[in-house]
């Protein structure tokens, strides 16, 4: 697995982040609850009761804690929020709210209780935010605050997060393994480990994995396939970042012959990951679009490769690749760029130089003589 | 020259390594003369390129016209620019030679440079040639080989150069009644003149079919590379003889105009008359026609040459280059010229988008749109088209005695 630790990403800050904290401070300066809550959007109507009235509805409260080690945070909210996807923020290490510090969850009941990540400390969690997305003109009750627990009440339920993020994951720079479970599947039967495709739009796209771009240098994949029709076959990977959805600009594509070999291994360089400006600060997701062979797949494993072992894996990138970029270079860079290009096949350079000058030449002096 | 090139040159780049690879080269009869040009270069080349596995597979022939995922890997590819020079070398190659028979036609020394001038510098051959990278000059070499050969009167190896510029490009089939016109000497006794006729008429007609006939007899694939469900050429064909195109009436009604001009000044010399009408076949044809962008190429060898017979066509050359290129710039879109490397005009050059978009936004309005801007510069070109058709017919003036 990817080893987690969180990171000083104060000079990646993105808009998300800004606006976080800004309306974090907003609601700080301007709060409307009791010392113990702050709200955001929420207009306070009768003790205990909040109305949304804006697009960022959040409430910050003071968690009160009733075990030493607390697992769970129990909350006991409006009926009306059951169902609706909903958003704890905790702190990070800036001692600020923070998009890469949240639990995504969505409660079929209350009273519930959220389970909490193990690496979490005390400190993170003294002081919470509940974002309430969803609920535009909702009058909601809010009386019970949220309480750290050890362990489960009776008539609690369990509610598991969708997602966790304790911060940024920075690549490891010897393993870099991204589990193979829980990815999203698109005409495909079966599960990553067996699957067949069933419709002409195949691809796996992976859970969130909140990977810092700093020192990714592309992605492995193993795969199990079929035997193809094809001689050659077409790989296309897209990545999510925290500015861009999976998106055509950001993607490459390989074209591989199919051989008899048992695997196939493959490694997509990301070169435009993190060096287009703006650049994308985070690895959000990734997806495989793979070629239309019926059969039976194997997703075996998956590796986000660092820029230090890319040499190792340099001979798994296909020679028949198109990285695309999200912004082309125009102008004076342009022309750089191009000149790079050409001057980067030397001895072709020099040639075709040689021969500019010499047809120049012929031509000058045919023309003189001539005339 | 080896910056750019169109999907199409990809294109043609596939079948001809695919004709390589799986040494199909005695099949394939379409603008065969071209195809083995570039077959023979290709060859070469692969003596300075290692080729990348698969880059121009192709799994069925039939369908060898490059989808935008395999053009982008060719643009990916590390020897990119060797493929494109390589490529276009044998362009370079009938560019220099047609420039050199251009030297041979013109006596005047002072016409020669003019001409040649004309010839090198043109942005229509060049754009065609170069950045867009197809092979009009390869045909437009065999028609001036062709009318070198009416000078010296050789009127047998004219009809065989006409014969195998037919096999570089289709359009050349217009100017066959005029070429065949051209032959005939008023100043013969008929029944000469309709030997020599019928003669060039049996070597085209002959040279013409021997490719296919022979393929076809060998057991060879004549229709290697034809789409069997592919019917838009043969839909075409039957609605252009049926004369279902609305430009197509004006263009027979201006091509029959020009065959009883021609009959009428048949004292005049064999080239002359040939260069004369082939100039004025395509003002016809381009005045109601613009098609795509690097065709225009087609337009440029018969008015330099009619330079020789004293027509003054450096005004109507220029007045061409500049509605060519606003027409174009206009007519522009992502599929026509501004894709990728074959892009100068494009986004990533100048930054500011496709003229077409840069000009709804800042100089459109609702009475002056840009269909309208379009449908005036296609009137404009008409009327170079008459402009260049006056010059090229009308009469040397008469030395005043």
């Amino acid at each position: 697995m990817i080893s987690i630790r969180t990171s000083d990403r104060s000079t990646r800050i993105d808009q998300t982040i800004i606006r976080i904290i800004g309306f974090t401070l907003v609601a700080l300066f301007t709060c409307t609850g009791t010392a113990q809550t702050i709200t955001n959007d929420l207009e306070a109507s009768l003790p205990g009761y909040y109305r949304v009235n804006g697009d960022d509805p959040f409430i910050i409260f003071d968690s009160r804690q009733q075990a030493q080690q607390p697992k769970y945070l129990k909350l006991d909210l409006d009926d009306k929020l059951v169902g609706l996807p909903l958003e704890i923020f905790f702190r990070g290490n800036n001692d600020l709210f923070d998009p890469y510090y949240k639990i995504n969850f969505t409660a079929s009941s209350f009273p519930t209780a959220i389970e909490l990540p193990t690496d979490i400390s005390f400190t993170q969690i003294d002081r919470l935010r509940l974002d309430i997305n969803y609920c535009q003109d909702c009058n909601i009750k809010i009386d019970q605050l949220p309480v750290l627990i050890g362990q489960l009440d009776a008539g609690v339920t369990l509610t598991k997060p969708s997602r966790v993020q304790n911060g940024l994951k920075l690549i490891d720079t010897t393993a870099g393994l991204i589990s193979t479970v829980e990815w999203q599947l698109n005409d495909i039967s079966g599960d990553p480990s067996r699957f067949e495709i069933s419709a002409n739009d195949p691809f796996l796209a992976s859970p969130g994995l909140t990977v810092s771009t700093l020192g990714v240098a592309g992605v492995y994949f193993k795969l199990k396939a079929p035997k193809s029709e094809q001689l050659w076959n077409n790989y296309h990977l897209f990545y999510q970042t925290e500015r861009h959805p999976f998106s055509i600009q950001a993607s490459s594509t390989v074209r591989i012959i199919d051989s008899d070999n048992e695997f196939i291994e493959l490694v997509f360089p990301l070169e435009f990951l993190s060096k287009e400006y703006p650049s994308d600060g985070v690895l959000e997701r990734i997806r495989l679009d793979i070629p239309d062979i019926l059969g039976a797949w194997s997703l075996i494993e998956v590796r986000l490769v660092d820029q230090q072992r890319m040499k190792e894996f340099q001979k798994l990138v296909p020679t028949q690749l198109i990285q695309m970029k999200k912004k082309r270079p125009s102008g004076l860079l342009l022309i750089k760029k191009s000149l790079i290009n050409v001057v980067s096949d030397l001895g072709f350079s020099i040639s075709y130089l040689l021969l500019l000058i010499s047809s120049a030449w012929f031509f000058r002096r045919a023309y003189r003589s001539n005339s | 020259m080896p910056f750019f090139g169109h999907v199409d040159l990809f294109s043609e780049a596939r079948r001809v390594f695919y004709v390589l690879e799986n040494d199909f080269l005695f099949d394939n009869s379409h603008r065969f003369v071209v195809f083995y040009i570039e077959v023979i270069f290709a060859a070469f080349s692969t003596l300075f390129i290692d080729v990348t596995d698969g880059l121009f597979h192709i799994s069925d022939p039939t369908q060898s016209v490059s989808n935008l995922v395999d053009y982008g890997f060719f643009l990916n590819d590390p020897n990119i620019y060797r493929h494109l020079f390589f490529f276009k070398l044998p362009y370079l190659i009938f560019d220099i030679g047609t420039a050199l028979l251009i030297w041979k036609f013109i006596d005047k020394p002072e016409h020669r440079k003019i001409a040649l001038l004309i010839w090198l510098f043109n942005p229509l051959t060049l754009f065609s040639t170069y950045i867009f990278g197809r092979f009009e000059v390869i045909s437009l070499f065999f028609l001036m080989a062709c009318a070198l050969q009416l000078k010296y009167d050789r009127v047998f190896f004219a009809s065989v150069l006409f014969a195998v510029a037919l096999h570089c490009r289709e359009i050349n089939l217009l100017y066959t009644p005029f070429l065949l016109i051209a032959l005939i000497d008023f100043k013969d006794h008929w029944f000469r003149s309709l030997v020599v006729l019928a003669t060039s008429a049996g070597i085209i007609a002959a040279i013409y079919v021997l490719p296919n006939w022979l393929i076809s007899l060998s057991g060879g694939n004549t229709q290697l590379f034809v789409n069997p469900i592919e019917t838009h050429s043969s839909d075409a064909l039957s609605k252009l003889l049926s004369l279902g195109y609305y430009w197509f009436y004006p263009i027979v009604i201006g091509l029959a105009a020009l065959a009883i001009y021609q009959w009428e000044i048949g004292y005049r010399s064999k080239a002359e008359r040939f260069v004369l009408s082939a100039s004025v076949v395509l003002f016809i044809y381009f005045g109601f026609n613009v098609h795509s962008i690097h065709y225009a190429a087609w337009l440029v060898l018969f008015p330099i040459l009619s330079i020789q017979y004293g027509k003054k066509v450096v005004l109507p050359f220029i007045a061409l280059f500049g509605t060519w290129i606003i027409l174009w710039l206009l007519k522009t879109d992502s599929g026509v010229f501004t894709l990728f490397l074959a892009a100068p005009l494009n986004t990533d050059f100048i930054g500011m988008g496709h003229f077409p978009s840069f000009f709804e936004q800042n100089i459109a309005s609702e009475s002056f749109t840009l269909h309208q801007a379009i449908q005036l510069t296609r009137s404009l070109f008409l009327v170079i088209m008459a402009f260049f058709t006056y010059r090229v017919l009308k009469a040397e003036p008469k030395p005043r005695l």
